[in-house]
Protein backbone atom coordinates (compact mmCIF):
# COMPACT_ATOMS: atom_id res chain seq x y z
CA UNK A 1 0.00 0.00 0.00
CA UNK A 2 2.86 2.41 0.74
CA UNK A 3 4.11 4.46 -2.19
CA UNK A 4 3.38 7.37 -4.52
CA UNK A 5 0.34 7.23 -6.78
CA UNK A 6 -1.58 9.54 -9.09
CA UNK A 7 -5.15 10.71 -8.45
CA UNK A 8 -6.65 7.57 -10.03
CA UNK A 9 -5.42 5.57 -7.02
CA UNK A 10 -7.83 3.19 -5.35
CA UNK A 11 -7.19 0.27 -3.02
CA UNK A 12 -9.76 -1.96 -1.37
CA UNK A 13 -9.27 -4.77 1.14
CA UNK A 14 -11.24 -6.40 3.93
CA UNK A 15 -12.78 -3.68 6.17
CA UNK A 16 -10.64 -1.06 4.43
CA UNK A 17 -10.70 1.08 1.31
CA UNK A 18 -8.77 4.15 0.25
CA UNK A 19 -8.73 6.23 -2.90
CA UNK A 20 -9.51 9.42 -4.74
CA UNK A 21 -12.66 9.81 -6.79
CA UNK A 22 -13.56 12.45 -9.34
CA UNK A 23 -17.02 13.80 -8.51
CA UNK A 24 -18.71 16.85 -10.06
CA UNK A 25 -15.44 18.26 -11.30
CA UNK A 26 -13.78 17.90 -7.88
CA UNK A 27 -11.47 15.28 -6.43
CA UNK A 28 -12.67 13.63 -3.24
CA UNK A 29 -10.29 11.68 -1.02
CA UNK A 30 -12.15 8.91 0.80
CA UNK A 31 -10.85 6.35 3.27
CA UNK A 32 -12.96 3.78 5.13
CA UNK A 33 -11.60 1.73 8.01
CA UNK A 34 -13.81 -0.59 10.10
CA UNK A 35 -16.96 1.17 8.92
CA UNK A 36 -15.74 4.68 9.64
CA UNK A 37 -15.19 6.97 6.68
CA UNK A 38 -12.89 9.96 6.40
CA UNK A 39 -13.59 12.29 3.48
CA UNK A 40 -11.81 15.35 2.15
CA UNK A 41 -12.57 17.43 -0.95
CA UNK A 42 -9.44 18.46 -2.84
CA UNK A 43 -9.36 21.67 -4.84
CA UNK A 44 -6.66 20.64 -7.24
CA UNK A 45 -6.06 20.26 -10.94
CA UNK A 46 -4.18 17.04 -10.27
CA UNK A 47 -1.23 15.80 -8.31
CA UNK A 48 0.08 12.81 -6.46
CA UNK A 49 -0.98 10.93 -3.37
CA UNK A 50 1.80 9.70 -1.09
CA UNK A 51 1.09 7.01 1.49
CA UNK A 52 3.76 6.15 4.01
CA UNK A 53 4.20 5.34 7.71
CA UNK A 54 4.63 8.42 9.91
CA UNK A 55 5.75 9.03 13.49
CA UNK A 56 3.17 7.11 15.59
CA UNK A 57 2.29 10.09 17.77
CA UNK A 58 -0.80 11.57 16.12
CA UNK A 59 -3.82 9.48 17.11
CA UNK A 60 -6.37 9.88 18.54
CA UNK A 61 -4.92 13.39 18.91
CA UNK A 62 -1.48 14.85 19.34
CA UNK A 63 -0.77 14.80 23.08
CA UNK A 64 2.80 13.49 23.25
CA UNK A 65 6.07 13.91 21.37
CA UNK A 66 7.68 10.68 22.55
CA UNK A 67 7.34 6.98 21.92
CA UNK A 68 7.97 4.58 24.81
CA UNK A 69 8.62 0.98 23.81
CA UNK A 70 8.45 -1.49 26.68
CA UNK A 71 10.01 -4.93 26.40
CA UNK A 72 11.16 -7.89 28.52
CA UNK A 73 14.00 -6.87 30.76
CA UNK A 74 17.50 -7.44 29.38
CA UNK A 75 20.64 -7.58 31.51
CA UNK A 76 23.59 -6.06 29.66
CA UNK A 77 27.17 -6.65 30.73
CA UNK A 78 29.65 -3.78 31.26
CA UNK A 79 31.04 -2.38 28.00
CA UNK A 80 28.79 -4.56 25.81
CA UNK A 81 27.37 -3.48 22.47
CA UNK A 82 24.45 -5.45 21.07
CA UNK A 83 21.77 -4.99 18.46
CA UNK A 84 18.28 -6.19 19.30
CA UNK A 85 15.07 -6.02 17.28
CA UNK A 86 11.85 -4.57 18.64
CA UNK A 87 8.64 -3.42 17.02
CA UNK A 88 6.92 -0.03 16.88
CA UNK A 89 3.29 0.89 16.16
CA UNK A 90 2.25 1.92 12.68
CA UNK A 91 0.36 5.07 11.86
CA UNK A 92 -0.17 5.70 8.17
CA UNK A 93 0.03 9.23 6.79
CA UNK A 94 -1.66 10.19 3.53
CA UNK A 95 -0.15 13.23 1.81
CA UNK A 96 -1.32 15.16 -1.22
CA UNK A 97 1.51 16.60 -3.30
CA UNK A 98 1.19 19.17 -6.04
CA UNK A 99 3.25 22.06 -7.39
CA UNK A 100 6.30 21.32 -5.28
CA UNK A 101 4.52 21.18 -1.94
CA UNK A 102 2.72 18.57 0.09
CA UNK A 103 0.13 18.48 2.83
CA UNK A 104 -1.12 15.70 5.10
CA UNK A 105 -4.80 14.94 4.50
CA UNK A 106 -5.30 11.89 6.68
CA UNK A 107 -3.66 9.77 9.33
CA UNK A 108 -5.06 6.40 10.30
CA UNK A 109 -4.05 3.24 12.09
CA UNK A 110 -5.15 -0.33 12.64
CA UNK A 111 -3.71 -0.19 16.16
CA UNK A 112 -5.29 0.86 19.42
CA UNK A 113 -3.47 3.77 21.02
CA UNK A 114 -2.39 3.98 24.63
CA UNK A 115 -0.44 6.77 26.29
CA UNK A 116 1.68 6.75 29.40
CA UNK A 117 3.85 9.00 31.51
CA UNK A 118 7.61 8.52 31.50
CA UNK A 119 8.85 9.81 34.85
CA UNK A 120 6.92 11.81 37.41
CA UNK A 121 3.95 14.14 36.72
CA UNK A 122 6.05 17.24 37.47
CA UNK A 123 9.21 16.29 35.57
CA UNK A 124 8.15 13.54 33.21
CA UNK A 125 7.04 13.41 29.60
CA UNK A 126 3.89 12.01 28.07
CA UNK A 127 4.61 9.22 25.62
CA UNK A 128 2.80 6.84 23.28
CA UNK A 129 3.08 3.42 24.90
CA UNK A 130 3.89 0.29 22.95
CA UNK A 131 4.70 -3.19 24.17
CA UNK A 132 7.18 -5.12 22.05
CA UNK A 133 8.71 -8.55 21.99
CA UNK A 134 12.52 -8.79 21.83
CA UNK A 135 14.24 -10.60 18.94
CA UNK A 136 17.87 -11.00 17.99
CA UNK A 137 17.12 -11.15 14.26
CA UNK A 138 14.60 -9.12 12.26
CA UNK A 139 11.17 -10.40 13.37
CA UNK A 140 8.19 -11.21 11.17
CA UNK A 141 5.78 -8.33 11.53
CA UNK A 142 2.24 -7.59 10.37
CA UNK A 143 3.01 -4.53 8.22
CA UNK A 144 -0.39 -3.00 8.94
CA UNK A 145 0.18 -3.08 12.70
CA UNK A 146 3.89 -2.84 13.42
CA UNK A 147 7.25 -1.93 12.01
CA UNK A 148 10.71 -3.29 12.84
CA UNK A 149 12.83 -1.25 15.22
CA UNK A 150 16.50 -2.12 15.21
CA UNK A 151 18.09 -0.94 18.46
CA UNK A 152 21.83 -0.78 18.99
CA UNK A 153 22.52 -0.74 22.74
CA UNK A 154 25.89 0.28 24.13
CA UNK A 155 26.62 -0.07 27.82
CA UNK A 156 29.33 2.49 28.54
CA UNK A 157 29.30 1.80 32.29
CA UNK A 158 31.37 -0.65 34.32
CA UNK A 159 28.27 -2.29 35.76
CA UNK A 160 25.63 -4.74 34.65
CA UNK A 161 22.59 -2.74 33.59
CA UNK A 162 18.95 -3.85 33.27
CA UNK A 163 17.02 -2.33 30.38
CA UNK A 164 13.29 -2.77 29.75
CA UNK A 165 12.20 0.37 27.92
CA UNK A 166 13.22 2.78 25.24
CA UNK A 167 12.00 6.36 24.79
CA UNK A 168 12.45 8.04 21.40
CA UNK A 169 11.95 11.72 20.59
CA UNK A 170 9.34 12.33 17.89
CA UNK A 171 11.44 14.99 16.16
CA UNK A 172 14.29 12.53 15.67
CA UNK A 173 12.38 9.55 14.25
CA UNK A 174 13.50 8.43 10.80
CA UNK A 175 11.13 5.87 9.35
CA UNK A 176 11.87 3.96 6.15
CA UNK A 177 9.45 1.76 4.25
CA UNK A 178 9.32 -0.95 1.64
CA UNK A 179 6.81 -3.74 2.10
CA UNK A 180 6.91 -2.92 5.79
CA UNK A 181 8.23 -0.05 7.91
CA UNK A 182 11.50 0.07 9.81
CA UNK A 183 13.50 2.37 12.01
CA UNK A 184 17.09 2.20 13.28
CA UNK A 185 17.72 3.55 16.77
CA UNK A 186 20.55 3.64 19.27
CA UNK A 187 20.76 3.70 23.04
CA UNK A 188 23.88 4.71 24.91
CA UNK A 189 23.66 3.69 28.55
CA UNK A 190 25.39 6.29 30.70
CA UNK A 191 24.57 4.90 34.14
CA UNK A 192 22.31 2.24 35.59
CA UNK A 193 19.38 4.68 35.48
CA UNK A 194 20.28 7.03 32.60
CA UNK A 195 20.63 6.53 28.84
CA UNK A 196 20.64 8.69 25.74
CA UNK A 197 18.66 7.62 22.71
CA UNK A 198 18.31 8.66 19.10
CA UNK A 199 17.65 7.44 15.57
CA UNK A 200 19.97 6.80 12.62
CA UNK A 201 18.91 8.33 9.33
CA UNK A 202 19.58 5.13 7.38
CA UNK A 203 17.32 2.32 6.17
CA UNK A 204 17.45 -1.06 7.89
CA UNK A 205 17.67 -2.89 4.57
CA UNK A 206 18.50 -1.82 1.03
CA UNK A 207 15.75 -0.61 -1.29
CA UNK A 208 13.68 1.09 1.37
CA UNK A 209 12.37 4.64 0.91
CA UNK A 210 12.40 7.38 3.50
CA UNK A 211 8.99 8.41 4.82
CA UNK A 212 7.77 11.98 4.69
CA UNK A 213 8.01 13.19 8.28
CA UNK A 214 5.36 15.14 10.12
CA UNK A 215 7.44 16.21 13.08
CA UNK A 216 10.45 17.45 11.15
CA UNK A 217 8.14 19.60 9.02
CA UNK A 218 6.67 21.14 12.18
CA UNK A 219 10.02 21.70 13.88
CA UNK A 220 12.08 24.85 14.14
CA UNK A 221 15.59 24.10 12.88
CA UNK A 222 18.13 24.08 15.69
CA UNK A 223 15.58 24.20 18.50
CA UNK A 224 14.05 20.74 18.75
CA UNK A 225 16.34 18.00 19.93
CA UNK A 226 16.44 14.81 17.97
CA UNK A 227 17.99 12.92 20.89
CA UNK A 228 16.31 12.04 24.15
CA UNK A 229 17.86 11.72 27.58
CA UNK A 230 16.18 8.96 29.55
CA UNK A 231 17.03 10.24 33.01
CA UNK A 232 14.09 8.77 34.90
CA UNK A 233 14.87 5.10 34.59
CA UNK A 234 15.62 2.65 31.82
CA UNK B 1 10.07 89.65 12.91
CA UNK B 2 11.96 87.09 10.81
CA UNK B 3 10.00 84.82 8.49
CA UNK B 4 9.82 81.04 9.20
CA UNK B 5 12.83 79.14 7.90
CA UNK B 6 12.04 75.52 6.89
CA UNK B 7 15.48 74.63 5.53
CA UNK B 8 16.83 71.29 6.83
CA UNK B 9 19.61 72.82 8.94
CA UNK B 10 17.44 75.60 10.37
CA UNK B 11 16.51 75.21 14.05
CA UNK B 12 12.89 74.31 14.78
CA UNK B 13 12.68 76.82 17.62
CA UNK B 14 14.94 79.68 18.60
CA UNK B 15 15.88 78.09 21.92
CA UNK B 16 16.69 74.55 20.72
CA UNK B 17 19.40 73.18 18.51
CA UNK B 18 17.03 70.67 16.89
CA UNK B 19 16.82 71.34 13.19
CA UNK B 20 14.06 70.48 10.76
CA UNK B 21 16.42 67.88 9.31
CA UNK B 22 16.79 66.23 12.72
CA UNK B 23 13.04 66.24 13.18
CA UNK B 24 12.47 64.56 9.81
CA UNK B 25 15.18 62.01 10.59
CA UNK B 26 13.60 61.24 13.97
CA UNK B 27 10.18 60.84 12.36
CA UNK B 28 11.65 58.49 9.74
CA UNK B 29 13.34 56.41 12.46
CA UNK B 30 10.08 56.15 14.42
CA UNK B 31 8.12 55.17 11.30
CA UNK B 32 10.82 52.69 10.25
CA UNK B 33 10.84 51.15 13.73
CA UNK B 34 7.06 50.82 13.70
CA UNK B 35 7.09 49.23 10.23
CA UNK B 36 9.95 46.82 11.07
CA UNK B 37 8.24 45.88 14.33
CA UNK B 38 4.94 45.23 12.54
CA UNK B 39 6.53 43.23 9.71
CA UNK B 40 8.60 41.14 12.11
CA UNK B 41 5.66 40.31 14.39
CA UNK B 42 3.50 39.33 11.41
CA UNK B 43 6.34 37.19 10.06
CA UNK B 44 6.82 35.52 13.45
CA UNK B 45 3.09 34.89 13.76
CA UNK B 46 2.90 33.37 10.27
CA UNK B 47 5.94 31.18 10.57
CA UNK B 48 5.76 30.04 14.20
CA UNK B 49 2.04 29.73 15.02
CA UNK B 50 1.98 25.98 14.33
CA UNK B 51 5.44 25.36 15.74
CA UNK B 52 5.50 26.82 19.25
CA UNK B 53 2.94 27.35 21.97
CA UNK B 54 0.78 30.46 21.75
CA UNK B 55 2.12 31.72 25.10
CA UNK B 56 5.74 31.43 23.94
CA UNK B 57 4.88 33.15 20.67
CA UNK B 58 3.25 36.06 22.52
CA UNK B 59 6.33 36.51 24.70
CA UNK B 60 8.62 36.36 21.66
CA UNK B 61 6.57 38.92 19.73
CA UNK B 62 6.42 41.23 22.72
CA UNK B 63 10.21 40.97 23.19
CA UNK B 64 10.77 41.83 19.52
CA UNK B 65 8.38 44.79 19.71
CA UNK B 66 9.93 46.25 22.87
CA UNK B 67 13.47 45.52 21.63
CA UNK B 68 12.90 47.51 18.44
CA UNK B 69 11.33 50.36 20.44
CA UNK B 70 14.35 50.53 22.74
CA UNK B 71 16.78 50.53 19.79
CA UNK B 72 14.79 53.29 18.05
CA UNK B 73 14.73 55.32 21.26
CA UNK B 74 18.52 55.02 21.66
CA UNK B 75 19.03 56.01 18.01
CA UNK B 76 16.96 59.21 18.21
CA UNK B 77 18.08 60.24 21.69
CA UNK B 78 21.30 62.09 20.61
CA UNK B 79 19.29 64.35 18.27
CA UNK B 80 17.49 65.82 21.25
CA UNK B 81 20.89 66.54 22.81
CA UNK B 82 20.05 64.47 25.82
CA UNK B 83 22.93 63.79 28.16
CA UNK B 84 22.47 60.13 29.13
CA UNK B 85 24.23 60.50 32.47
CA UNK B 86 22.07 63.48 33.28
CA UNK B 87 19.03 61.53 32.17
CA UNK B 88 19.93 58.72 34.52
CA UNK B 89 20.23 61.10 37.47
CA UNK B 90 17.01 62.86 36.52
CA UNK B 91 15.39 59.48 35.96
CA UNK B 92 16.48 58.36 39.40
CA UNK B 93 14.87 61.35 41.07
CA UNK B 94 11.82 61.07 38.89
CA UNK B 95 11.38 57.40 39.71
CA UNK B 96 11.51 58.15 43.46
CA UNK B 97 8.86 60.85 43.10
CA UNK B 98 6.71 58.72 40.83
CA UNK B 99 7.22 55.75 43.10
CA UNK B 100 5.84 57.59 46.13
CA UNK B 101 3.03 59.06 44.10
CA UNK B 102 1.95 55.81 42.55
CA UNK B 103 2.91 53.00 44.87
CA UNK B 104 0.24 50.58 43.67
CA UNK B 105 1.17 51.09 40.01
CA UNK B 106 4.84 50.49 40.77
CA UNK B 107 3.88 47.56 43.02
CA UNK B 108 1.92 45.99 40.18
CA UNK B 109 4.76 46.58 37.76
CA UNK B 110 7.39 45.04 40.05
CA UNK B 111 5.05 42.12 40.75
CA UNK B 112 4.58 41.75 36.99
CA UNK B 113 8.34 41.57 36.49
CA UNK B 114 8.67 38.93 39.21
CA UNK B 115 5.77 36.97 37.69
CA UNK B 116 7.47 37.02 34.30
CA UNK B 117 10.74 35.85 35.90
CA UNK B 118 9.22 33.22 38.22
CA UNK B 119 6.57 32.13 35.69
CA UNK B 120 4.10 30.41 38.05
CA UNK B 121 1.56 30.84 35.25
CA UNK B 122 1.84 31.15 31.48
CA UNK B 123 -0.56 32.31 28.81
CA UNK B 124 -2.93 29.43 28.04
CA UNK B 125 -2.73 27.85 31.51
CA UNK B 126 -5.91 26.99 33.38
CA UNK B 127 -5.60 28.53 36.83
CA UNK B 128 -7.45 29.65 39.92
CA UNK B 129 -6.64 32.90 41.72
CA UNK B 130 -9.01 33.93 44.49
CA UNK B 131 -12.52 33.59 43.12
CA UNK B 132 -11.47 33.61 39.46
CA UNK B 133 -10.97 30.33 37.62
CA UNK B 134 -10.25 30.16 33.92
CA UNK B 135 -7.63 30.39 31.21
CA UNK B 136 -4.87 33.00 31.27
CA UNK B 137 -5.19 35.01 28.06
CA UNK B 138 -2.54 37.67 28.72
CA UNK B 139 0.11 38.69 31.24
CA UNK B 140 1.04 42.36 30.95
CA UNK B 141 3.42 44.36 33.05
CA UNK B 142 0.56 45.57 35.30
CA UNK B 143 -2.09 42.88 35.24
CA UNK B 144 -3.00 39.31 34.41
CA UNK B 145 -6.06 38.70 32.24
CA UNK B 146 -8.18 35.61 32.73
CA UNK B 147 -11.04 34.34 30.60
CA UNK B 148 -13.34 32.36 32.90
CA UNK B 149 -15.10 29.18 31.81
CA UNK B 150 -18.18 31.34 31.19
CA UNK B 151 -16.14 33.48 28.78
CA UNK B 152 -16.00 36.46 31.14
CA UNK B 153 -13.02 38.85 31.08
CA UNK B 154 -11.33 39.19 34.47
CA UNK B 155 -8.41 41.55 35.05
CA UNK B 156 -6.35 40.87 38.16
CA UNK B 157 -3.63 43.36 39.21
CA UNK B 158 -0.25 41.65 39.27
CA UNK B 159 0.30 42.57 42.91
CA UNK B 160 -2.80 40.53 43.78
CA UNK B 161 -1.63 37.65 41.60
CA UNK B 162 1.83 37.73 43.19
CA UNK B 163 0.56 37.70 46.77
CA UNK B 164 -2.34 35.25 46.28
CA UNK B 165 -2.22 31.48 46.34
CA UNK B 166 -2.28 30.32 42.71
CA UNK B 167 -3.59 26.93 41.62
CA UNK B 168 -2.26 26.01 38.20
CA UNK B 169 -4.20 23.03 36.90
CA UNK B 170 -1.92 22.35 33.95
CA UNK B 171 1.55 23.06 35.38
CA UNK B 172 2.26 19.31 35.38
CA UNK B 173 1.86 17.23 32.25
CA UNK B 174 -0.54 14.79 33.89
CA UNK B 175 -3.19 14.99 36.59
CA UNK B 176 -5.55 12.65 38.40
CA UNK B 177 -9.33 12.71 38.67
CA UNK B 178 -11.73 10.43 40.48
CA UNK B 179 -15.32 9.18 40.58
CA UNK B 180 -17.38 7.27 43.06
CA UNK B 181 -19.45 4.61 41.30
CA UNK B 182 -22.24 2.99 43.32
CA UNK B 183 -23.34 -0.58 42.61
CA UNK B 184 -26.17 -2.57 44.26
CA UNK B 185 -25.37 -4.72 47.29
CA UNK B 186 -26.55 -7.74 45.32
CA UNK B 187 -23.94 -7.15 42.58
CA UNK B 188 -20.50 -8.73 42.56
CA UNK B 189 -18.04 -5.92 43.32
CA UNK B 190 -15.11 -7.94 41.96
CA UNK B 191 -16.82 -8.17 38.58
CA UNK B 192 -17.67 -4.46 38.65
CA UNK B 193 -14.03 -3.55 39.45
CA UNK B 194 -12.84 -5.76 36.60
CA UNK B 195 -15.27 -4.16 34.14
CA UNK B 196 -14.26 -0.63 35.18
CA UNK B 197 -10.55 -1.47 34.87
CA UNK B 198 -11.19 -2.89 31.40
CA UNK B 199 -13.00 0.31 30.31
CA UNK B 200 -10.09 2.42 31.57
CA UNK B 201 -7.55 0.18 29.84
CA UNK B 202 -9.37 0.65 26.51
CA UNK B 203 -9.30 4.45 26.67
CA UNK B 204 -6.17 5.73 24.88
CA UNK B 205 -5.71 8.83 27.03
CA UNK B 206 -6.29 7.18 30.41
CA UNK B 207 -2.60 6.84 31.22
CA UNK B 208 -1.04 3.42 31.66
CA UNK B 209 1.50 4.86 34.11
CA UNK B 210 0.69 6.12 36.75
CA UNK B 211 -1.81 3.29 36.70
CA UNK B 212 -5.48 3.67 37.56
CA UNK B 213 -6.76 2.69 40.96
CA UNK B 214 -10.17 1.01 41.32
CA UNK B 215 -11.34 -0.36 44.68
CA UNK B 216 -14.35 -0.78 46.97
CA UNK B 217 -14.19 2.34 49.09
CA UNK B 218 -17.31 2.36 51.19
CA UNK B 219 -20.42 0.36 52.09
CA UNK B 220 -22.86 3.22 51.62
CA UNK B 221 -26.50 3.69 52.63
CA UNK B 222 -27.83 2.71 49.23
CA UNK B 223 -24.90 1.22 47.35
CA UNK B 224 -21.46 -0.30 47.52
CA UNK B 225 -19.27 2.62 46.53
CA UNK B 226 -16.35 1.92 44.22
CA UNK B 227 -13.66 4.57 44.02
CA UNK B 228 -12.13 5.07 40.55
CA UNK B 229 -8.93 7.12 40.21
CA UNK B 230 -7.46 7.77 36.77
CA UNK B 231 -4.46 9.77 35.51
CA UNK B 232 -4.79 11.65 32.22
CA UNK B 233 -2.86 14.33 30.29
CA UNK B 234 -3.56 17.71 31.94
CA UNK B 235 -4.53 19.17 28.58
CA UNK B 236 -7.29 16.57 28.02
CA UNK B 237 -8.33 15.39 31.46
CA UNK B 238 -11.83 16.85 31.31
CA UNK B 239 -12.63 15.10 28.01
CA UNK B 240 -11.27 11.82 29.37
CA UNK B 241 -13.27 12.26 32.57
CA UNK B 242 -16.59 12.83 30.82
CA UNK B 243 -16.06 10.10 28.21
CA UNK B 244 -15.00 7.48 30.75
CA UNK B 245 -17.84 8.13 33.18
CA UNK B 246 -20.55 7.40 30.66
CA UNK B 247 -18.69 4.41 29.22
CA UNK B 248 -18.33 2.92 32.72
CA UNK B 249 -22.06 3.37 33.36
CA UNK B 250 -23.00 1.82 30.01
CA UNK B 251 -20.59 -1.09 30.38
CA UNK B 252 -21.79 -1.90 33.91
CA UNK B 253 -25.41 -1.88 32.74
CA UNK B 254 -24.53 -4.08 29.78
CA UNK B 255 -23.21 -6.61 32.30
CA UNK B 256 -26.35 -6.46 34.45
CA UNK B 257 -25.02 -4.09 37.12
CA UNK B 258 -27.41 -1.16 37.48
CA UNK B 259 -26.40 2.04 39.24
CA UNK B 260 -28.83 1.92 42.24
CA UNK B 261 -31.27 4.67 43.19
CA UNK B 262 -31.41 5.83 46.81
CA UNK B 263 -33.71 3.42 48.66
CA UNK B 264 -34.77 2.63 52.22
CA UNK B 265 -36.28 -0.56 53.63
CA UNK B 266 -38.92 0.19 56.31
CA UNK B 267 -39.69 -2.54 58.89
CA UNK B 268 -42.84 -2.29 61.05
CA UNK B 269 -42.75 -3.68 64.56
CA UNK B 270 -46.26 -5.19 64.29
CA UNK B 271 -47.72 -6.94 61.32
CA UNK B 272 -50.14 -4.56 59.68
CA UNK B 273 -53.57 -5.85 58.79
CA UNK B 274 -55.38 -4.33 55.87
CA UNK B 275 -57.99 -4.78 53.25
CA UNK B 276 -57.44 -3.74 49.69
CA UNK B 277 -60.27 -3.69 47.23
CA UNK B 278 -59.79 -2.62 43.71
CA UNK B 279 -62.62 -0.53 42.37
CA UNK B 280 -64.28 -1.28 39.15
CA UNK B 281 -62.95 0.82 36.27
CA UNK B 282 -64.20 4.35 36.74
CA UNK B 283 -62.79 7.59 35.44
CA UNK B 284 -60.49 8.85 38.24
CA UNK B 285 -61.64 12.43 37.76
CA UNK B 286 -65.21 11.49 38.80
CA UNK B 287 -64.11 9.84 42.07
CA UNK B 288 -63.49 12.26 44.95
CA UNK B 289 -60.30 11.47 46.90
CA UNK B 290 -62.31 10.95 50.09
CA UNK B 291 -64.40 8.18 48.51
CA UNK B 292 -61.48 5.82 47.92
CA UNK B 293 -61.97 2.25 49.16
CA UNK B 294 -58.26 1.43 49.06
CA UNK B 295 -57.81 1.01 52.77
CA UNK B 296 -54.95 -0.55 54.64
Amino acid sequence: MYGTYDFSFHDERKDFSIGIEHENGRYVYRRTLRGRTQERTLISTGGRIIINPVEPLNLPKEVAHHLLVEFDQLAIEPGAQETIYLTFPIEVGVFIAAKGNYEVVDIFSWNRQKYTLYGSPERGDLARWWESRVSFSPPDVDPRLEGTLSLSITNTTREWVNVSRLVLEGYGMKIYYGDSASMKAWMRIISTQVAETGCYDTPMTGGQHKSLELYTARSIPGIERSRYLMDQGI
Amino acid sequence: MDGLNFSLDAPVTSISAITWGHLIYVCLVVIAAAVVSRVLTIYLKKSLTDKIKRSQLDILMRAVKYGIAVVAFLVILPYFEVNLSGLLVAGGFASIVIGFASQSVIGNMVSGLFLILERPVSIGDTINIGSATGTVTDITIFSTIIKTYEGIYVRIPNETVFTSPITNYVAHVARRFEYTVGIPYAADATVAVRIIKEVIREHPLALREPGPSVYVDELGDNAVNIKVRVWAPSSDWWDVRTELLWTIKAELEKNGIEIPFPQRDVWFRNELGGRVRVREEEPPSLTPAGDRDDTI
